[in-house]
């Protein structure tokens, strides 16, 4: 019965990502051909048939020219080299953080596994919904010889200081935009956080809390967040670096999706030319936020969504910003996916993905049912 | 048994907190996701309801403000029923199943949002079958009979289209049915630990969750899909089979004998009628067979065989499949081998219903041989014809968009636009437009009675267009100025097609702001509130504070308020109203919410808003079942007002054995992109209705200028919408032209072969015709690569002439005495390039909707439009000519290659005009002309025609050039 509807939650998480995509660019967006055009896809369909040519005789979607011509503009190699470097060093920078964290709460700096196992985690939370990576991090960590403790509160410091970090930078992107730019972006990020916080409130301790106030503050796990910053607080170097980092990986987020829209752009089309620097700086931020509480895989949908509202809400256009939301949720997937793999290549496939997500499927079934923690969650039998 | 983890313990000062498990994440219970899905799901449904709502609003005040509220509720009435019998029966299928058989109590709670969910979702669905609807309850007969059925055409066009509706709806209803009785069996299985219990193999999991519900919603399913497949029997009748010649509609092998494709299907539907009883009493039995298993604890039933039914089953699935060997193998063995014989009252009756289908019954067929002698040029020059050809275009054309011609795709990618001919436009806009704001979006052919003789025009309406039009442009960029200010446009400007002055600009008829014209018949109100331009925006007057923006004037500006008295617009003039305005503007622009709200501009008491502004928006937002010809709307002078004329037809695909089309495809559009109507698949049409807009006032009426069951339907369907043609004003009339899409589609499309009256030859392709091309728009500066090769050479489309019918051929209308308004459109064979056919299409009062089809004997060489642009480009004068001015950075256009019916002969002209890199309008600077194999070049053409001095042709091939300006 559990696993039943465990299952059903499970499809459920898929079925949201595929239409979360799905929805806005084939039947929200006024002219969905634009966005594929501008992702240089259409040229690609009318090869192989699918939009409509008149001289060639096939095909089944209507087609324009203009559109097809789009879809042949070049794109700058360099520029996209460029960014997918910018957001592989992002999330290396991650690991870094991960790393100095476990030094931090006393795992040992032999202890194997301590800077991959942050992309083992990342790369579950790619394939699975509801984030069981956090728990393949846990286990990694486990399996390298941490301490069970100092694992679990490692990998909590760490989405700690990604909040602290995306605050910050939400903080930064208000200011770079000033109140009036930057005031419908900020309350579209609360929108964004308090809705997703709120259709998820049990994934923290907030079951059965009907006070939204405290549900969301539950949810997000504030007391012990407010509780791990002070006593990170103790140590100001390492409170103040650790934030630094958290900055620095955003900053080369951004600086990955401007590279990477130019990297779309040409002189005569340029995607999103009249958007402010502070607009990608808040497009980030709120995409991040999108993405802490992982109800899809690898919050698909949540993420571009997020982005593009953030882009119409400085004035952006649609179909650019689809398009440029669409390319970043692809890139920054595709490079967590390589690296997920090197990972997995690396550390010989142990911890093994589908015990990993055995015992998060088991986590879930304890917690919904009220049952003890299981036994062997950290280390679980191959 | 839990870890034993501190939580809250710190190890020492300086030390991190330590935390547990129970930081990580975990999936939330079902019932929480259920929840936010449930909300978001309302809130999404909750949100298109206010936009439905808000659209439902504004579209009855536009309707009621147009005078045609009857329209709206005839519509909503439909709708509404479709809504209530189509939503209630899904809402029905999800929730009946759940509320009955669901175990748990969330899944029971859950169906009623499911429910509420699939009324609203399935109810918009079939809502949004209303026209079908009206069309099946009021839908008349054609008089005609098909010959395989026996039924009238009427059922086929009216009622089966909404037979499928229903049906469609029911079959979707019951397999949601099935689905839902599944879930809600399993769930309550579930609960009650049925399922999990080890004696319950899957046969008993099968038998246990179908119930006698799913077994009668599996019958229903079936049965309604073996119906469905009897229904496809009546696709026989629209069936492409090009193969043996029918490309619409039954042959041979579908309706004739044993093993026939009629009889293959009645073979399908009883076994699937078979196949439905059998398995779904299996089903019933197999439940029968289980029940015990739930309400006794500890039944042990013996297992049910399925071996005989899934032999029975294979038996009919294998006559299936050899009764439909058996009609493939006759089709090799009995009809392939003796067609086309075997198919000629097949093929017959597919040239018959496609041509009567298309109206080209009445094409008069006219033997054309023009005569060896030549013409002297006086002879020439005193032609009617001639002396009021059109050199200049009364068109732009732009790349094809529709169905992109690849062909074409280089020239987009150097010049960056689809517009690749538009020389009046381009004039029009460097000399008339005068003022930043101004635009004119196409130029028109058109023809006026001056001083009693009938003149051709090239006219063009100057707007202030709307961003989604031009653009974003600065004086556009604030809600104050793009709609309170510059509401309107001004006036027409009107040139002679047949004049140039001598620079080669057009002279002016009507001109400059305000329009000012010696010519009576061009005086009239000259405000364009409703235009082309004005598609997707809308505007506000009668405001406080300030008055519209009429025209600039040296000293400042002429202002404007729209009077009172006239009946335009929607008076905002409540809260509400406001209200609702302000949600309907949030679709178009989000900074216009707070501007309807709270903008002290509006007045309660006068302020009017004024949408669907272009024609095509506003004439398709009443009658939306009309076909709009994009490619034929234009402006004219009529009763003292500014009128849009719209081509408006009924249509239908669902007349049997004819040919299916694309109906508004042309080779190459009139208009750009944004302002096209959508295409539509037809295989009968009328041309029944006219449109006419005011462009002040916004005033529209709709003539029915033919009778016809399709727009006889609509007629009886909304019998306050059409005015009779007898009704519509002389002056109006005057003005009338055939729509250049149905043009297109009846003789490109269709009589280009349906010409061919013999089923032989017609199965042959004996003589098939393809549209003559031309070489068209720019070849100099940076299209150089144009030249003499396929990118720079389009199809001929329609085009406007003015013709003195003893030009032409015999066709019995040479002793009319006046010129003829004509659409014509030459063809040539298909792989030739000389000409066989020249099409003409009469439009004048009393002489509409005549169509002509003067031909040139098979084996006698006419040169065809593009042959005579190979003589005029191969020759060494004009090509010098050419070269020397693109040498100099002009940019030469390649004009229309004018085909003149002269006293039974054939002229061509070609207009050359030049930009020059100091002078970007393009001058009329070059006539080439084409006559009896001579190619002739001067300034004007009557110098051109002039230098054709020798009768006889005996000194053919020599090329005289006229001297003179040249550069």
């Amino acid at each position: 019965m559990t696993s039943y509807r465990f299952g059903v939650s499970v499809a459920w998480g898929y079925a949201l990502g595929a239409l979360l995509i799905i929805v806005p660019v084939f039947f929200v967006v006024e002219d969905p051909m634009s966005v594929l055009a501008n992702l240089r896809i259409v040229d690609e369909l009318a090869d192989i048939g699918i939009v409509r040519d008149m001289d060639v005789g096939y095909g089944f979607i209507d087609g324009v020219p203009e559109v097809i011509a789009h879809s042949q503009r070049p794109l700058v190699w360099n520029l996209l080299i460029l960014s997918i470097l910018s957001i592989l060093a992002a999330y290396v920078l991650r690991g870094v953080r991960q790393q100095l964290i476990a030094s931090y709460v006393g795992v040992p700096a032999r202890t194997p596994n301590q800077f991959t196992s942050y992309f083992y985690g990342r790369g579950l939370n790619l394939l699975f919904p509801f984030g069981p990576g956090e728990l393949g991090m846990v286990q990694s960590l486990v399996e390298g010889g941490a301490d069970e403790v100092a694992a679990t509160t490692t990998i909590f410091y760490n989405r700690v200081f990604e909040i602290v970090g995306t605050v910050v930078f939400l903080l930064v992107g208000l200011v770079l935009s000033g109140w009036s730019g930057g005031l419908l972006p900020f309350l579209i990020s609360i929108v964004v956080v308090v809705g997703l916080t709120w259709i998820t409130r049990p994934m923290g301790d907030a079951a059965g809390n009907r006070n939204l106030g405290i549900s969301l503050w539950r949810a997000l796990n504030g007391p012990q967040i407010i509780a791990a910053l002070g006593s990170a607080a103790s140590r100001l170097p390492l409170l103040t670096g650790l934030t630094a980092l958290a900055v620095l990986a955003l900053l080369l987020e951004v600086a990955g999706l401007y590279l990477l829209k130019q990297a779309f752009s040409t002189r005569e089309f340029h995607l999103l030319a009249d958007l402010p620097l502070s607009a990608f700086v808040m497009a980030i931020a709120v995409a991040n936020f999108a993405r802490i509480i992982p109800f899809t895989p690898g919050g698909a949908g949540f993420y571009e969504l997020a982005m593009v509202a953030v882009f119409l809400a400085y004035g952006g256009d649609s179909h650019a910003g689809t398009t440029v939301a669409i390319l970043d949720g692809v890139v920054t997937n595709l490079v967590m996916l390589a690296l997920f793999l090197v990972t997995l290549v690396w550390r010989q496939g142990r911890p093994a993905i589908l015990e990993t997500w055995r015992s998060f499927a088991a986590l879930s079934r304890a917690r919904h049912s009220g049952a003890p923690i299981p036994e062997n969650l950290f280390r679980p039998d191959p | 048994m839990t870890l034993n983890i501190p939580t809250d313990t710190h190890v020492s000062p300086g030390s991190p907190r330590a935390f547990g498990p129970e930081i990580l994440t975990s999936a939330p219970p079902l019932e929480v996701i259920w929840y936010g899905t449930a909300a978001i799901v309302w809130a999404v449904i909750g949100m298109a309801i206010v936009d439905g709502v808000v659209d439902l609003f504004v579209q009855y005040w536009f309707i009621q403000s147009l005078g045609f509220r009857t329209i709206f509720w005839t519509n909503l009435r439909a709708a509404a029923t479709l809504y209530v019998i189509g939503g209630g029966v899904f809402a029905a299928a999800m929730g009946l199943p759940l509320r009955c058989y669901a175990g748990s109590a969330g899944l029971r709670r859950a169906a009623l949002h499911l429910a509420a969910w699939a009324w609203i979702v399935g109810g918009w669905l079939a809502a949004g079958y209303y026209e079908e609807y009206l069309l099946a309850l009021h839908g008349g007969v054609f008089g005609r009979a098909d010959i395989v059925f026996g039924n009238d055409i009427g059922f086929y066009v009216f009622r089966l289209p909404f037979l499928w509706t229903i049906l469609g709806i029911a079959w979707l209803a019951s397999g949601l049915g099935m689905v839902t009785v599944l879930v809600a069996r399993h769930d309550s299985l579930t609960i009650s630990g049925v399922l999990s219990r080890d004696e319950v193999g899957p046969a008993a999991r099968l038998g246990l969750m179908m119930n006698p519900a799913f077994y009668v919603l599996f019958c229903t399913f079936g049965l309604l899909g073996a119906f469905a497949t009897y229904l496809t029997r009546f696709g026989l009748l629209y069936r492409d089979n090009e193969a043996s010649g029918i490309r619409g509609g039954a042959e041979y092998l579908d309706v004739v004998g044993v093993f026939s494709t009629v009889n293959a299907i009645w073979v399908t539907v009883l076994v699937e009628v078979g196949i439905t009883l059998l398995v779904g009493y299996k089903l019933y039995r197999l439940y029968k067979h289980y029940r015990p298993i739930e309400v006794s604890e500890a039944a042990d039933t013996p297992r049910l065989l399925f071996r005989p039914l899934v032999l029975v089953v294979g038996g009919l699935l294998a006559v299936d499949a050899a009764f439909f060997v058996g009609v493939a193998i006759r089709d090799r063995v009995a009809v392939i081998p003796n067609e086309p014989f075997i198919q000629k009252p097949f093929i017959e009756r597919h040239m018959d219903a496609t041509v009567a289908a298309y109206q080209l019954a009445n094409v008069q067929v006219v033997a054309w041989e023009p005569p060896d002698v030549a013409l002297t040029p006086e002879r020439l020059l005193a032609s009617l014809t001639v002396q009021n050809a059109p050199i200049l275009p009364g068109y732009s054309a732009y790349i094809e968009s529709k169905s992109p011609d690849l062909q074409h795709a280089l020239r987009y990618e150097i010049t960056k636009t689809t517009m690749f001919y538009a020389p009046m436009l381009e004039v029009y806009e460097q000399q008339q437009q005068l003022r930043p704001y101004y635009r004119f979006i196409g130029v028109d052919a058109v023809r006026y009675h001056i001083d009693g003789k009938k003149k051709m025009f090239v006219s063009a309406v100057r707007e202030i267009p709307s961003d989604r039009v031009v653009g974003p442009q600065d004086w556009l960029k604030n809600w104050g100025t793009a709609t309170l200010l510059y509401t309107h446009g001004m006036g027409l400007v009107v040139s002679p097609a047949n004049e140039v002055d001598a620079s080669g600009s057009p002279l002016y008829t009507v001109s400059g702001i305000p329009p000012r014209t010696s010519e009576t018949v061009f005086e009239g109100e000259p405000r364009v509130y409703y235009g082309e331009g004005g598609t997707g925006t809308y505007v506000l007057t009668n405001i406080r504070h300030l008055q519209e923006f009429d025209y600039a004037t040296p000293q400042f500006r002429a202002e404007y308020t729209l009077p009172e008295s006239l009946q335009t617009g929607v008076r905002i003039d409540s809260r509400f109203k406001r209200l609702v305005f302000a949600l309907w503007s949030l679709t178009r622009s989000g900074s216009d919410f707070t501007a309807f709200l709270f903008s002290d501009f509006i007045d309660r008491e006068s302020t009017r808003i004024h949408f669907n502004r272009s024609p095509l928006e506003r004439a398709s937002a009443v009658a939306p079942f009309l076909f709009l010809d994009d490619a034929s709307i234009y402006a004219v002078v009529a009763e003292r007002r500014l009128m849009w004329m719209i081509n408006a037809l009924t249509t239908t695909d669902g007349y049997p054995y004819s040919l299916r089309a694309q109906f508004g495809d042309k080779a190459s559009d009139r208009a750009p992109s944004e302002l096209q109507f959508p295409t539509r698949q037809i295989n009968y049409a009328e041309d029944s209705t006219k449109v006419t807009i005011d462009a002040q006032t916004g005033a529209i009426a709709f003539y029915k200028i033919t009778d016809g069951p399709i727009v006889d339907a609509w007629e009886h369907i909304y019998p306050d919408l059409f005015r009779t043609g007898s009704s519509m004003p002389k002056s109006i009339e005057a003005h009338l032209t055939y729509p250049l899409q149905w043009f297109h589609i009846q003789f490109d499309d269709v009589y280009k072969r349906y010409h061919q009256g013999n089923y032989i030859e017609f199965y042959n392709l004996e003589d098939l015709w393809d549209d003559a091309d031309e070489v068209l728009g720019p070849i100099g500066v940076g299209l150089t690569s144009f030249g003499n090769s396929d990118e720079s050479t389009f199809s001929v489309e329609g085009n406007h002439m003015l013709i003195d019918p003893s030009d032409l051929p015999d066709a019995g209308i040479e002793s009319r005495g006046e010129l003829e308004f004509a659409m014509v459109m030459p063809f040539t064979p298909e792989g030739a390039r000389n000409l066989r056919s020249l099409i003409v299409a009469l439009q004048d009062p009393g002489s509409y909707g005549e169509l002509y089809s003067f031909r040139i004997p098979q084996g006698t060489f006419i040169p065809g439009p593009e042959q005579a642009d190979a003589m005029i480009d191969a020759d060494p004068s004009v090509n010098q000519q050419l070269t020397l001015w693109v040498r100099h950075g002009a940019q030469v256009v390649a004009g229309h290659t004018l085909l003149l019916p002269v006293h039974g002969d054939v002229l061509y002209v070609q207009p050359i005009f030049v930009k020059s890199t100091q002078n970007a309008i393009p001058q009329l600077r070059l006539f080439c002309v084409v006559y009896k194999g001579r190619v002739t070049m001067a300034s004007s053409l009557e110098e051109a025609i002039r230098l054709l001095e020798v009768e006889g042709g005996s000194d053919a091939g020599r090329v005289v050039v006229a001297g003179g300006r040249q550069g």
